[in-house]
């Protein structure tokens, strides 16, 4: 029986199961003494290579190795004890004002702070003490003094970090008399929705919008039990990450207002995905219920999103349930679209395809398109005798040859090493909010220096408007620039270049001048690239990879039969009158206006897709939901049509169609790897164009609404109301 | 009506007030009935709920008016613009939001006794932080009032010791004399009262603190009036009234500052040294 | 409560029965000293599920600690994604109806202490299985002296 109870208090054995690691603190001989735990949630801890720079404590008996300067939280976490806490996160700074994380230190007469406290060689820390026990006890029955009983009604119910932590710590009846504080609630936009008489004063939404976010628009009003977190002056919360504020809050003071009373988190189904609105590829969940998406949340992934999403990403999902196209629809001489079935509209479609010249038929990639539509796509359209597929937003030439010169080659979390950012025509911002959200992190952290050529635009942090056109880009170029002198001192250089400089009719001259200054600053090293490409939508870096590099204004002004996969930004004003016009897609978007057939295919979070982002990660997305109406995946639709027009193409299955892409580009079947380049970028021809004086444009004008999910979505149409300053 | 809270209150207070006299006990239960009646607000105060204790004059979020928002023009005077350079020049120039406080104070004294939101604005240009770091300062230090005070702003001790000297038969006995509420102008816009904590006089309790903002910044003062009763207190208030300047410190004649009425009963010598330690040898 | 008390069995299971390694272990082809040897797909089709079934594609993965809340209690384990979408709703009463019998399986009932076992376990069935990297946040030093740190005297231009 003693057995038994033992196993029960000491039990983790989910984690215990596998092995120790090899170096790792080998279980004592005694045993009476527990075994060692996994760190909490698995995390990882870099040991310093100088053996001096590490130190050992004991938490709760277990001898822990830690790096100088972990908190005595951190210890406690390396040693697989999870610490209750509620101001504590580990990406924001310390406030150390819930208390709710004391401990017992041996030889120290009061309980620690956990989360505050440096741990020091050969600490005794003890965590499960009744010491610890009544402190914590202590700090709930103040927590819960002044906190609602409204958890019923409360939407982070059931996911409430106060909730979960009075199971374990509350008392199940109050000793106070008096009445609750009640708070006047906010108004923070759309999105964020407030009950500030829940909050708990942890500040976390005041740390996050001041050190993530770069809104310093929150803050910490009053003083004593008067505190409130507020705005003082009525204002917005204008940043595109807000939605992060709803998850860091561990009550329900702060929750989304698009989902307010939709659902219950235990009654949703979780489907750990990708994001496909931007090129950045964050990890998400799609929480769905029965055959509706009900939300997005982030998920972690320390290479590429760590715990953020941007707003796009998190409150686009209502975009996912509005016009959406259920039938294949064939528009008749009355100029009205008449639903069919898909026998129908696939042999109208091969029908027309036979009619046409082999080089007038142009397929366009839109900018949500996986990879397997995109090899679908091709190889239908090259079957067809054609070469002219593309991906809209590539640009006439993009460059497609060396995968170096259209990735992020520094990475994501590698921008962290960076000490100077160059950005060319490029607003990370409203591209690629996480990207944005790393380069904030860095120069917050290291005081990097950013420079931006381009025009005016919101930065969330320091930085040297050099310039908006190619001019400064020469200048630096040929060190006759002021920046040059922060350029040459720099040890990690990074120039980051906007995929918006592919649409421009120099970008060749443009891309070896930035090659020069790359190369005159030392940015491509063999132990670091700094040399980056940021690209714009989740198709650009497959549909590079897979060579749909037609030029578009060519191939659609010339085409008598132009495919349009999903492609609502192609220009539709250049598109020959006689031409027929197939749009398979989601939404009905801006292109269904000129189609003269509608074949409708399946959104991101209804298949399974490859996408790579911008960094070269290649990641699948997993359906959540069913397909709506009669909808089906684009990959197969073209498969489909290829058999109806007697040109059926090699493979009918989804790995068929992954065999047949990891023969053109091997790298997109390897998923959740980054695939760095290899190849420098030195072997390119030297380009024979002029840079034009031309500055360079805003590419994203609004950055709720850019593709078709968005522009869809009613929640991002509020935002772009009421958030973009106009 | 009353809740049990309140009701419990209500009796220590009145418990309070008999203790420490008793001929005045039934005035000050007078007193405390009619706090607790009238509006919600003092209700809480008397009551002891603290979310409704504000001492300073404002909620803790803005309401725009006509005289107080974000919009409104506002900046120091020239002669107050050397006394932020001067206040910055004690602090590193990367930082500089040090003197907020400092400049905050001074913006309250060019502005008539309170600080509007358009100051804050303006000293957060000033020092180079985001608006909202003001804004917390402001509303967590309770002596910057965020709305309209008096010219000669009042503040009544109502901590332990002035209290049990009879600091709210003081404060009566102004918000009576004035006819106003607590945090309340006064229609001529003179004077205001409020409470404070403690400010280290319980020697000469009850007291007051009376801010003068009627001269700016140059003439501002900041002055206490000890050892009061209701009757000198109004005596003094309307000799505010008329421009003069009442004698500050303790207002019992028979007192010297601190010291005991009468002169003092004791230590009438030179105190004798140490005996432990030759100092003159050191 | 009742999480640590089921989370426990296994090992005390585990620790009275046998020192061996990982029950699925054993029951993998792999395993020389097995006394039946069990060939992948075998379990699926002595167990009566229908033919269709044993050809799926399934993903194996960790679920990942969300960013909203701190528990750690369900991290670490693996799960089995059966890529099930045939859900409607049913048009008389709202509810959903679903055609595929292992929908509510993979997330609901299936749990694994790693992603070995859950192999062996799609390798018994015949199942296509992808297994999924987990991702696993990274300890970085940090401590609340640096709120108040000295961040060096003022820049020269500024001087």
């Amino acid at each position: 029986m003693a057995f038994f109870a033992r196993a029960l208090r000491h039990s983790s054995p989910y984690l215990r199961s596998r092995a120790p690691p090899a170096g790792a603190a080998v279980a004592p001989a005694d045993p009476e003494a527990p075994p060692p735990r996994e760190p909490v949630g698995g995390a990882r801890v870099e040991l310093p290579s100088n053996p001096e720079d590490a130190l050992e404590v004991f938490v709760d008996g277990h001898a822990v190795r830690i790096p100088k300067g972990f908190t005595v939280l951190q210890a406690c976490e390396v040693a697989g004890v999870d610490i209750p806490r509620f101001c504590y996160h580990s990406r924001l700074s310390i406030a150390g004002n819930c208390r709710m994380c004391l401990v017992e230190v041996e030889k120290s007469p009061k309980p620690v702070a956990s989360c505050a406290m440096p741990a020091l060689p050969g600490m005794k820390i003890k965590t499960n003490t009744p010491i610890a026990k009544k402190a914590r006890e202590g700090v709930m029955e103040f927590l819960l003094m002044n906190h609602p009983l409204d958890c019923p009604i409360c939407d982070q119910g059931g996911e409430c970090d106060l909730q979960d932590q009075s199971m374990a710590f509350g008392a199940d009846r109050g000793r106070f008399t008096e009445m609750k504080r009640s708070v006047v609630d906010k108004n923070l936009g759309p999105l964020v929705k407030t009950v500030m008489t829940r909050c708990i004063q942890c500040t976390r939404c005041v740390r996050f919008a001041t050190e993530v976010a770069g809104v310093q628009d929150l803050g910490m009003l009053g003083r004593g039990s008067g505190e409130e977190i507020g705005t003082y002056v009525e204002k917005l919360m204008t940043s595109e990450l807000s939605g992060n504020v709803i998850d860091i809050c561990p009550v329900g003071a702060l929750t989304s207002k698009p989902f307010a009373f939709k659902a219950r988190n235990w009654e949703l189904k979780g489907t750990e995905t990708i994001d496909v609105t931007d090129a950045v590829g964050s990890n998400i969940r799609v929480d769905s219920r029965g055959p509706e998406v009900m939300r997005i949340v982030p998920r972690l992934n320390e290479d590429i999103n760590e715990e953020w999403i941007s707003d796009k990403t998190r409150f686009c999902y209502d975009g996912l349930k509005r016009q959406r196209l259920n039938d294949p629809m064939i528009r008749g001489t009355d100029g009205r679209f008449k639903a069919v079935t898909w026998r129908d509209a696939l042999a109208v479609v091969a029908e027309v395809l036979h009619q046409v010249k082999p080089e007038e038929i142009t397929g366009v990639a839109g900018k949500l398109s996986d990879a397997e539509s995109m090899m679908a796509l091709k190889d239908f359209v090259n079957k067809m005798g054609s070469d002219k597929v593309l991906c809209e937003g590539n640009g006439p030439n993009p460059p497609a040859d060396l995968r170096c010169n259209y990735l992020m080659n520094t990475s994501i979390a590698g921008l962290e090493k960076a000490d100077v950012f160059l950005l060319v025509g490029t607003q990370p911002r409203v591209e690629a909010a996480m990207v944005n959200a790393r380069i904030r992190k860095t120069v917050r952290a290291t005081q990097a220096k950013v420079a931006y050529i381009g025009p005016p635009t919101d930065f969330n942090y320091d930085h040297e408007h050099l310039g908006t056109g190619p001019q400064t880009l020469v200048e630096i170029a040929e060190g006759r620039h002021p920046f040059c002198s922060t350029l040459q001192s720099a040890k990690n250089p990074v120039i980051i270049a906007g995929s918006g400089l592919f649409e421009r009719e120099d970008q060749d001259a443009l891309f070896s001048t930035i090659e020069t200054v790359a190369k005159k600053f030392n940015v491509v090293r063999p132990d670091w690239n700094g040399l980056n490409v940021l690209l714009l939508h989740a198709a650009q870096a497959a549909a590079l990879d897979l060579g749909l590099v037609a030029n578009p204004t060519e191939s659609i002004k010339s085409a008598k039969f132009l495919y349009l996969m999903g492609a609502d930004d192609v220009d539709l004003g250049k598109v020959s009158d006689d031409a027929f016009v197939v749009y398979q897609g989601h939404h009905g978007d801006k292109a269904v206006y000129r189609a003269n057939v509608i074949l409708p295919s399946s959104a991101f979070s209804e298949k399974e897709g490859t996408y790579e982002n911008t960094e070269g990660c290649t990641q699948w997305t997993i359906p959540a939901v069913p397909t709506v109406g009669d909808a089906r995946d684009d990959w197969k639709i073209i498969r489909a049509l290829s058999e109806v027009a007697g040109a059926q193409l090699p493979y009918d299955s989804l790995s068929g169609v992954r065999d047949r892409i990891s023969m053109v580009a091997p790298n997109l079947v390897h998923v959740d790897e980054r695939e760095p380049c290899t190849i420098s970028s030195e072997v390119k021809p030297p380009a024979k164009q002029q840079v034009s004086s031309t500055p360079f444009k805003t590419v994203v004008e609004n950055f709720y609404m850019t593709d078709a999910i968005t522009r869809a979505s009613k929640i991002m149409a509020q935002c772009s109301a009421t958030l973009l300053k106009k | 009506m009353l809740l049990p809270a309140a009701r419990l209150a209500a009796r220590r207070l009145l418990g309070l007030a008999s203790s420490s006299s008793s001929a005045a006990s039934e005035s000050a239960a007078a007193a405390v009935a009619r706090r607790l009646s009238p509006s919600p607000i003092s209700y809480y105060a008397a009551a002891g709920c603290s979310s409704s204790r504000l001492f300073s004059t404002a909620l803790n979020y803005h309401l725009d008016s006509p005289e107080n928002n974000p919009n409104m023009k506002w900046e120091f005077t020239e002669a107050n613009m050397k006394k932020v350079n001067e206040i910055l020049s004690h602090y590193p120039s990367n930082y500089k939001q040090s003197g907020i406080i400092p400049m905050l104070d001074l913006a309250q004294q060019q502005h008539g006794g309170w600080v509007p939101v358009a100051a804050m604005d303006a000293i957060a240009k000033i020092v180079g932080v985001a608006p909202i770091r003001v804004y917390e300062v402001a509303t967590f230090y309770t002596m910057f009032n965020r709305t309209k005070v008096g010219k000669y702003h009042l503040l009544v001790c109502g901590t332990t010791p002035c209290m049990i000297r009879g600091s709210r038969e003081i404060e009566d006995a102004l918000l009576e004399h004035l006819g106003v509420k607590r945090n309340e102008v006064t229609s001529d816009g003179l004077f205001s009262v409020g409470e404070m904590e403690c400010m280290g006089c319980c020697v000469n309790a009850p007291m007051i603190a009376v801010a003068d903002y009627s001269k700016g910044a140059e003439g501002y003062s900041y002055n206490y009036y000890e050892d009061l009763t209701p009757k000198r207190v109004v005596e003094i208030v309307e000799m505010l009234r008329r421009g003069e300047t009442p004698p500050r410190g303790t207002q019992n004649p028979e007192r010297k500052n601190c010291g005991p009425a009468g002169g003092n009963t004791t230590l009438h010598s030179e105190p004798k040294p140490p005996p432990c330690r030759d100092l003159d040898a050191c | 409560m009742a999480a640590p008390l089921r989370r426990s069995l296994p090992t005390l299971g585990r620790a009275l029965l046998s020192p061996s390694p990982a029950p699925a272990r054993m029951l993998s082809a792999a395993a020389s000293d097995a006394l039946v040897e069990i060939k992948p797909g075998e379990i699926g089709m002595v167990s009566g599920i229908p033919d269709e079934h044993l050809q799926r594609k399934v993903v194996i993965y960790s679920p990942a600690r969300t960013a909203s809340q701190q528990g750690s209690g369900k991290v670490g384990r693996w799960k089995i994604n059966f890529v099930s979408t045939q859900k409607w709703e049913n048009p008389l009463m709202g509810w959903t109806s679903t055609g595929d019998p292992y929908a509510n399986v993979g997330e609901a009932s299936l749990t694994f202490d790693s992603a070995e076992s859950a192999k062996a376990f799609a390798e018994k069935h015949g199942w296509d299985y992808v297994v999924r990297k987990r991702h696993t946040p990274l300890l970085k030093p940090k401590s609340y002296a640096e709120n108040f740190k000295w961040r060096g005297p003022p820049k020269a231009e500024q001087a």
